[in-house]
C-alpha cells in the first residue's frame, strides 16, 4: 500500500508539465548521445549538471533518468544501421542486428529492440520499485570472488561468438591482453605503455569498438560502391509470427539477466548484454544462426541493457553506491542538490525517489511511441547507395573517437585498429570477443587479485562462497557441456551404426 | 600448403602470436607473484602464452587445410587502402587545419575522388554533414574540437 501511495505521488510529480517536458527532453537527448560514439549518457549528464545548479532536483533527476534510458536505444540505432556501437552495451546488438539490416530486416530489428526495451525497462522499474531493499542486500553479498566468478561466466562467451571457436578465443584473449595496458590498478606500475604518456590510461574500449565495427566494416564493404548496403527489400517493423515467437523468450530472459546484473555495482548494461547474448546462443536450437541475423541476438541483449538501467538504480537509491558509471554521475548530482544517497533517501526524500521511478515508466512509454513509428524510416536509410553512406560514417567515427578524450592519438589508434578490423572481417575472425576481453579483462584481473589477497593466496575462496561456487560451476558447464554433448551424440550414433 | 600459409589469415595468426610472445617477454620483469596474490606480470604472461598457443593452433589449422569458419572475402585492396590514406591525411591536418576543414575535405575527397560521384550533390552533402557534426559536437555538446586558422 505504501508503495502504491508513493508511486501515485511520484506520477503526480512526474506528470507536471515541466517535468513531463524534461522527461521527453531527456529521452531525446539520450537517444542522440547514445547514437554518437564517444559521447555516452555519463558525458551528457556531466555536461548538463552545471546547468541544473539551483534547479528543482526532481526535474533534473527526471531528465537524467530519461537520458540514461534513451541512450541505450540510441546506441541500438547505430549498431543496427551502420554497425557502429554508440554505446558499449550495443556491441552484441551490432553482431546480429546489422546482419538483419543487411538482409532488409532493419525495421524488424529496430522494432524488436524498441518493444523488448519497453518490456524490459517497464519490468525493470517494477523490480526496482518492489525489490530494491532486498536486492540491495544481495548486492552487498557480492565481493571480489563473486565478481571474479561472474566475469569468468561472461568470458565463456569468447568461444560462443563467431563461426570459428579457435579464432574467437584468440581474439578474445587478445582483448584480455590489451586490457592489461596502462597502469596496473593494484600496484600502480605502468605496463605495456610503450613509453607513451597517452597509453598510461590504457586503451579505451570505444576507440577499439568504433574502429573494429565501424571503420573495419566500412573498409570491408566499401567495394559495394553504388550498390545498396541492403540485400533485400526493407520490410515492416513489428515482429510477427516466427520472429515474435523467437523474440519473446529472449526478451523475458534478457530482462531477468539485465536487471540482476545491473543491480551489481560496477557491472552495468555492457556485461548484462554480453551474458544475455551467450544465454540466447546456448539455449537456441540452432546456434549457427547467431552472427548471421538471429533475432534473438538482438532481442536478448536489448532487453538486458534496458533492464540493467533500472537495476543500476537499485544500489544507487538503496545503498548510495553507483550501479554503473552513469549512476555514479547521478549520485554526484544528488549530493550536489543537498540530498543524502543511501537507505535514508527513501525516508527523507521519498518524493524525489518516487518521481524518478515514475518518470522511468514514462520514459519507457515515450521511447516506444517515438521509436516504433520511426524504426521503418531509419531502416530506409540503408536503401541509400553505400558510396553515399560510408563517408559520413567515417566522419562520425573520427569525430566520436576524438570527442571521447580530445586525443588525436586515439584517432590514430582507431585507424590502426580499423585496418585490423578489416583484416579480421576479411578472414572471418570475430571482433566481438576482442571487445568482450577488453571490457572484462581489467575487472577480471582486479577481482582475481583482490580475492586471492583476501584469502591469503588460497584458491578455495572461489568454491567456499556459495554464489561464487554456483557461478563457477555454471561457467564450467557452459564450457564443457557442448563438446561433451557432441561426444555423447557421436558415440550414440556409432553404437547405432 | 605454401599458398595457404602466405595469406592474410596466416598473417593475422602470426601477428597475434608475435604480440603474445612480446607480452610474455614484457611480463617477466613485472614479476609473477607478490605476497598472497599475482603480481602485475602474472596475467599478462598467461594471456601471452595462451594467445601464442592459439595462434599456433590456427596456423596449424591453416597449414593442414582444415576449414574453421568463413571463407575469406575476395574483394579488392585498392579502395580500402585509399580510404585509409585519406583518413590518415585528415588526421595529420586535424589539429592544424581544424576539425571543420579536415572533415569537409575528407568527405569531399571520398565522395568526388574515391567514389567519383557528381560534384554538386557531393558538395551539398559534405556541407550538410560537416555543419551537422559541428553543431552537434562543438556547439551543442561543447566538445572542444580543434580549431583551424579560420576559427572553426
Amino acid at each position: 500500500m505504501e508503495i502504491l501511495t508513493g508511486l501515485l505521488d511520484g506520477f503526480a510529480t512526474a506528470l507536471t508539465p515541466t517535468n513531463f517536458l524534461l522527461a521527453i527532453l531527456g529521452v531525446l537527448l539520450g537517444q542522440i548521445v547514445g547514437a554518437l560514439p564517444g559521447i555516452g549518457p555519463s558525458t551528457a549528464i556531466a555536461l548538463l549538471l552545471p546547468l541544473t545548479f539551483g534547479a528543482d532536483p526532481a526535474g533534473a533527476m527526471i531528465m537524467f533518468a530519461g537520458i540514461y534510458a534513451g541512450s541505450h536505444y540510441g546506441g541500438t540505432l547505430t549498431s543496427v544501421l551502420i554497425h557502429v556501437p554508440g554505446e558499449s552495451s550495443g556491441v552484441m546488438t551490432a553482431v546480429d542486428g546489422h546482419q538483419m539490416a543487411r538482409q532488409g530486416r532493419a525495421g524488424v530489428a529496430l522494432g524488436v529492440a524498441a518493444i523488448g526495451s519497453f518490456i524490459a525497462g517497464t519490468v525493470g522499474v517494477v523490480g526496482l520499485m518492489l525489490l530494491a531493499p532486498s536486492l540491495a542486500r544481495l548486492a552487498l553479498a557480492f565481493g571480489p570472488p563473486e565478481y571474479f566468478a561472474l566475469i569468468l561466466l561472461g568470458l565463456t562467451a569468447l568461444a560462443a561468438v563467431g563461426d570459428s571457436v579457435l579464432r574467437g578465443l584468440a581474439t578474445g584473449v587478445f582483448g584480455l591482453l590489451l586490457g592489461t595496458m596502462g597502469i596496473d590498478p593494484q600496484t600502480g606500475v605502468p605496463r605495456f605503455h610503450f613509453d607513451a604518456l597517452w597509453l598510461l590510461d590504457g586503451i579505451d574500449f570505444i576507440v577499439v569498438a568504433v574502429a573494429l565495427f565501424g571503420l573495419g566494416e566500412v573498409l570491408a564493404t566499401c567495394n559495394l560502391g553504388a550498390a545498396q548496403a541492403v540485400v533485400g527489400k526493407v520490410r515492416g517493423v513489428i515482429p510477427r509470427g516466427e520472429d515474435w515467437r523467437r523474440s519473446r523468450g529472449a526478451i523475458a530472459r534478457g530482462t531477468i539477466i539485465g536487471f540482476l546484473v545491473g543491480v551489481l555495482p560496477g557491472t552495468g548494461a555492457t556485461i548484462a548484454s554480453f551474458v544475455a547474448y551467450i544465454v540466447e546462443k546456448k539455449v537456441a536450437k540452432d546456434p549457427s544462426r547467431f552472427g548471421k541475423g538471429a533475432i534473438e541476438g538482438v532481442a536478448g541483449p536489448e532487453a538486458a541493457n534496458n533492464a540493467a538501467v533500472s537495476g543500476a538504480f537499485v544500489p544507487m537509491f538503496a545503498l548510495g553506491v553507483p550501479g554503473s558509471g552513469t549512476t555514479a554521475i547521478m549520485l554526484g548530482a544528488l549530493i550536489m542538490f543537498g540530498l543524502r544517497p543511501g537507505p535514508a533517501l527513501f525516508a527523507d526524500n521519498a518524493d524525489i525517489v518516487w518521481a524518478v521511478i515514475a518518470s522511468m515508466y514514462i520514459a519507457n512509454v515515450i521511447l516506444l511511441i517515438l521509436n516504433l513509428p520511426l524504426a521503418g524510416l531509419f531502416a530506409r536509410l540503408l536503401t541509400i547507395p553505400y558510396s553515399w553512406l560510408y563517408p559520413p560514417i567515417v566522419a562520425i567515427c573520427i569525430t566520436g573517437v576524438y570527442s571521447q578524450a580530445n586525443s588525436i592519438a586515439d584517432c590514430w589508434m582507431m585507424l590502426g585498429f580499423g585496418a585490423l578490423g578489416w583484416a579480421m572481417k576479411r578472414h572471418g575472425w570475430p571482433a566481438a570477443p576482442l571487445i568482450l576481453g577488453l571490457v572484462l579483462g581489467p575487472m577480471f584481473e582486479t577481482a582475481l587479485r583482490q580475492s586471492l589477497t583476501l584469502s591469503h593466496g588460497s584458491g578455495m575462496i572461489f568454491l567456499s562462497r556459495p554464489i561464487s561456487a554456483v557461478l563457477i560451476v555454471a561457467a564450467a558447464v557452459a564450457v564443457l557441456a557442448p563438446p561433451t554433448v557432441a561426444w555423447l551424440q557421436r558415440a550414440a550414433a556409432q553404437r547405432q551404426a | 600448403m605454401r599458398d595457404r600459409l602466405l595469406n592474410g589469415d596466416a598473417g593475422l595468426a602470426a601477428l597475434l602470436g608475435a604480440v603474445g610472445l612480446y607480452w610474455m617477454v614484457g611480463a617477466v620483469p613485472l614479476g609473477f607473484w607478490r605476497g598472497f596474490a599475482p603480481a602485475a606480470g602474472f596475467l599478462p604472461f598467461c594471456y601471452g602464452l595462451v594467445l601464442l598457443a592459439l595462434s599456433a593452433a590456427v596456423l596449424g589449422q591453416i597449414g593442414t587445410g582444415r576449414a574453421d569458419g568463413a571463407a575469406p572475402d575476395q574483394a579488392g585492396f585498392a579502395k580500402p587502402v585509399l580510404i585509409m590514406v585519406v583518413i590518415g591525411v585528415a588526421l595529420l591536418g586535424l589539429q592544424s587545419a581544424g576539425f571543420a576543414i579536415s572533415i569537409f575535405l575528407t568527405l569531399l575527397v571520398l565522395f568526388v575522388l574515391v567514389e567519383r560521384l557528381r560534384f554538386l550533390p557531393s558538395l551539398a552533402v559534405t556541407l550538410a554533414i560537416t555543419a551537422g557534426l559541428h553543431l552537434l559536437f562543438r556547439v551543442w555538446l561543447g566538445v572542444p574540437l580543434p580549431k583551424g586558422p579560420l576559427g572553426i
